[in-house]
């Protein structure tokens, strides 16, 4: 364990893909730290490297070098097992395309992530109901994602990515899928949940998302500018 | 907001593994050893005791030619030598098993006995206690105690 000074410290980071012969930077040098209850928007063109950070930052992505620090931990220096744990205690994330599992139900979807916590059946419910509730979904638990709307949908990832009271949520064009009223509705609830206590990271293309943030990292040519 | 490493020391503490997550599998895997072990000693320990206690005797059984009952001056004679443990009769008083310590007393220690009542004696058989035990458990017979 490091002692560190902020929530997230990003020390020298740098990812390579490799592909055959022909390798690509998707990350040439990032240095940054993002503080704990920050709304971030990590902003950039597709193919900055912006989604492979927000990877990285959730314990998904081995970087090629540098580090990654988050509450003291260092992510790649963990085991698979400690990391997959950091994974479950600190990240909520939520995907463009809201990955809901089509032939569960809306309570069904968002109580995952509590399969490998060890909590009893009737506080899982009780859990997801609570932030089913929280997202504006009380009335539609028992329903399949394709009776939901996008905008809904989307409101189910958000639940999901919060029952396990994870203290940083990564949110990858959490807006990408949506009509603007729509997204705005969600970019309200992210604030809403980062005034909470949540220290939300937004990764997007959308300037509109900068206005919800606290700050905004600007990522470009797999390089980034706080 | 800063940084206060005491926030989620609890989250920290469970990815390093320091704190834990309910019952770790090494608790369990004892659990259930021990629950294992004690069943298996419930079964095999009264059989270990019964074995080391029993395993020095033998049965002798003896039977009055004259087929009448045993006297029980005679078998209160052979309760009093050093080293029979016990007589039993069968139920018909016609059949008398000593079980005796072939450690600490000879059979012909407990004939003499039953020439000086001017007994006539057929030892219809000498055994094991335990396989003489084990013999009567399977034939079900049903013996008296004098």
């Amino acid at each position: 364990m490091t002692q560190i000074n902020h929530l997230i410290e990003i020390h020298g980071l740098k990812k390579k893909y490799q592909s055959g012969d022909i390798s690509v930077d998707a990350i040439k040098q990032m240095d940054f730290f993002i503080d704990d209850e920050e709304f971030i928007a990590i902003m950039g063109q597709s193919g900055s490297g912006k989604s492979t950070l927000l990877s990285i930052m959730g314990a998904l992505n081995h970087p090629t070098q540098g580090k990654i620090l988050v509450d003291s931990l260092d992510l790649y220096s963990l085991s698979t097992e400690q990391r997959a744990d950091f994974r479950s205690e600190y990240i909520g994330f939520i995907f463009q395309s809201f990955q809901l599992i089509p032939y569960l139900t809306v309570l069904e979807n968002v109580k995952l992530p509590m399969a490998v916590t060890g909590r009893t059946k009737k506080i899982k419910n009780q859990m997801a109901l609570e932030v089913i509730d929280r997202v504006g979904l009380g009335a539609k638990a028992h329903r399949l994602p394709d009776q939901l709307s996008g905008g809904e949908q989307e409101r189910v990832a958000v639940a999901r990515a919060i029952v396990n009271k994870p203290p940083i949520i990564l949110a990858d064009e959490p807006t990408g899928n949506l009509d603007s009223k729509t997204a705005e509705e969600i970019m309200l609830l992210l604030q809403s949940l980062n005034k909470d206590g949540h220290t939300v990271i937004v990764v997007t293309h959308n300037q509109d998302v900068k206005t919800y943030a606290t700050r905004s990292i600007k990522v470009q040519d797999g390089e980034c500018f706080a | 907001m800063a940084y206060d490493p005491e926030k989620y020391r609890e989250k920290r503490e469970k990815v390093l593994g320091i704190r834990k997550k309910g019952l770790g599998f090494g608790t369990i895997a004892v659990i259930v050893s021990l629950v294992i072990i004690a069943g298996l000693s419930v079964v095999t320990v009264p059989q270990a005791i019964s074995y080391m206690t029993t395993r020095h005797l033998d049965d002798a059984i003896f039977k009055l030619e004259s087929e009448s009952k045993w006297p029980e001056s005679v078998i209160t004679g052979i309760n009093t030598i050093q080293g029979v443990k016990n007589t039993v009769t069968d139920k018909h008083d016609t059949r008398l098993i000593v079980t005796y310590d072939r450690r600490r007393v000879k059979l012909s220690n407990i004939t003499t006995l039953f020439g000086q009542h001017n007994l006539n004696v057929a030892l219809l058989n000498q055994v094991n206690h335990r396989q003489y035990q084990n013999t009567l458990k399977e034939e079900g017979e049903d013996l008296e105690t004098p």
